[in-house]
């Protein structure tokens, strides 16, 4: 029987325990709630950032998705200066 | 004891010499079965080497730049077709406020060929400066101002200054679609004097670009540019009895007018592989030069060239392998037909390389 009743008690207190956590989580989740209604979540905002279509180089892809690629290196090594010799010029041919 | 302390100072100052020293490679292989770009094909294989040093002076708002590049083509069959170039330069980005920033700079530039064809040699002093505003995130105008200063070094005749202003505007919007919008102006004044009042060239270029999203990391851009020559002027010169002019020689942008139009399609399949494919139409008028047959009669009183591109290109990202790895396959093809048969051309071009960056 003392058993019975140490067991019970243990139960109500492990519930009450619980009932405990469980209310301080739903005040925590309230107040970073009307935390971010003022302030929002900086990673929120990243994200939010990220999100926002931005081509720099007009070819239709966003920038924050191409980070490291880059089609114009090619272009960009064959411009080296005002003339390349082409033509028909003497030796040329 | 003194000795973890030197080790550990070396590597702090190796950590902070590594984040301002900057220093790229690259090595492709070209295979172009017309080298000139002319009736008459030549093919070789092209082999391009690049080295590339940069070192950062940083601070909160300003960051200067020296820089050095070094590049060489070399042709395996038409070795005396290779050629050196060399940059040096200084570039300064001073950020003005959270909305503006100020780039100047200044660079020297030297291409040295090799054999008959050093008779092309030049050098070139080109300094810049822009200011880029960003009147939203989604909308940028930058405006600047380009001094070219090229120096044909066994060529005096055709040494020329080149003044440029520019204006560009940029622009993002929610339905995935951006704006881009140029124009520029560019005045050509020759160095040497040869009593001729007709020694300045003015030309204006409007362009205009538009890129939209039509799928996760997919998109198309078409794009338009349009080249009048407000005032024209060209220098030609007799060598062996055959008359050359400047465009034939360098490849002179002041030479022709016209239009050009161009659609791509590009293809993200990962952060590391990626897929782009172009279609060019180009239509140029080069006024000024006659059209001659092959014993040097003029037939007609300008050349017209009608051009057809086509490119594809695949990069992939191997920084997973070997850090700031990555590589590069392209295949080109032009259709160039023009009224002067010298200028009836197809080129085939692919090239497959790597670039490095440490």
């Amino acid at each position: 029987m003392k058993i019975i009743f140490i067991l019970t008690i243990m139960l109500f207190l492990a519930q009450s325990v619980k009932a405990q956590d469980s209310t301080t989580v739903s005040v925590k989740k309230e107040k970073i709630s009307a935390q971010n209604e003022n302030n929002r979540d900086p990673l929120i905002d990243k994200k939010m950032k990220d999100d926002v279509f931005i081509d720099k180089d007009g070819d239709g892809i966003c920038d924050f998705r191409t980070k490291g690629m880059s089609f114009e290196k090619l272009k960009r090594r064959n411009r080296q200066g005002p003339g390349d010799g082409k033509g028909k010029g003497k030796g040329n041919h | 004891m003194k000795t973890i302390i030197i080790i550990f100072a070396l590597f702090i100052s190796s950590t902070v010499l590594h984040a301002q020293f900057e220093v790229s490679s690259e090595f492709y292989r070209y295979s172009d079965d017309n080298i000139y770009n002319s009736a008459f094909k030549v093919s070789d294989n092209i082999y391009n080497t690049a080295l590339n040093g940069a070192y950062n002076f940083s601070s909160n708002k300003n960051t200067l730049q020296v820089y050095n590049q070094n590049s060489m083509n070399y042709y395996q069959e038409n070795i005396g077709t290779s050629s050196f170039f060399r940059k040096y330069g200084l570039a300064d980005n001073l950020r003005l406020s959270d909305e503006s920033q100020l780039n100047l700079g200044i660079n020297y530039s030297i291409k040295n060929n090799r054999e008959v064809f050093t008779l092309l040699d030049f050098t070139q002093i080109s300094t810049y400066g822009n200011m880029r505003y960003s009147f939203s995130e989604t909308d940028v105008l930058t405006g600047g101002y380009i001094y070219n200063y090229n120096n044909f070094n066994n060529f005096s005749l055709f040494s020329n200054s080149v003044h440029k202003t520019f204006l560009r505007f940029n622009s993002s919007f929610e339905t995935e679609t951006s704006l881009m919008l140029s124009c520029d102006l560019s005045a050509k004044l020759y160095s040497a004097e040869l009593g001729n009042p007709a020694s300045q060239a003015y030309q204006l270029n409007l362009y205009a670009q538009v890129g939209q999203s039509i799928a996760e990391n997919t998109g198309l851009s078409l794009y338009f540019q349009l080249k009048s020559n407000l005032s024209q002027v060209t220098r030609s010169f007799v060598y062996d009895n055959t008359l050359f002019y400047q465009d034939e020689l360098f490849n002179d942008v002041f030479s022709n007018e016209g239009y050009e139009t161009g659609i791509s399609f590009t293809k993200l399949f990962s952060s590391t592989l990626g897929l782009k494919a172009e279609l060019v139409y180009t239509k140029r008028d080069y006024s000024m030069l006659p059209v001659l047959d092959f014993d040097g009669n003029i037939i007609a009183a300008s050349r017209i060239d009608n051009q057809f591109g086509f490119g594809v290109e695949i990069q992939k990202d191997l920084s997973s392998y070997f850090q700031s790895l990555s590589a590069h396959i392209n295949w080109n093809y032009l259709h160039n037909n023009s009224n002067d048969t010298f200028y009836k051309y197809d080129n085939q071009l692919f090239s497959a390389g790597l670039d490095y960056a440490f």
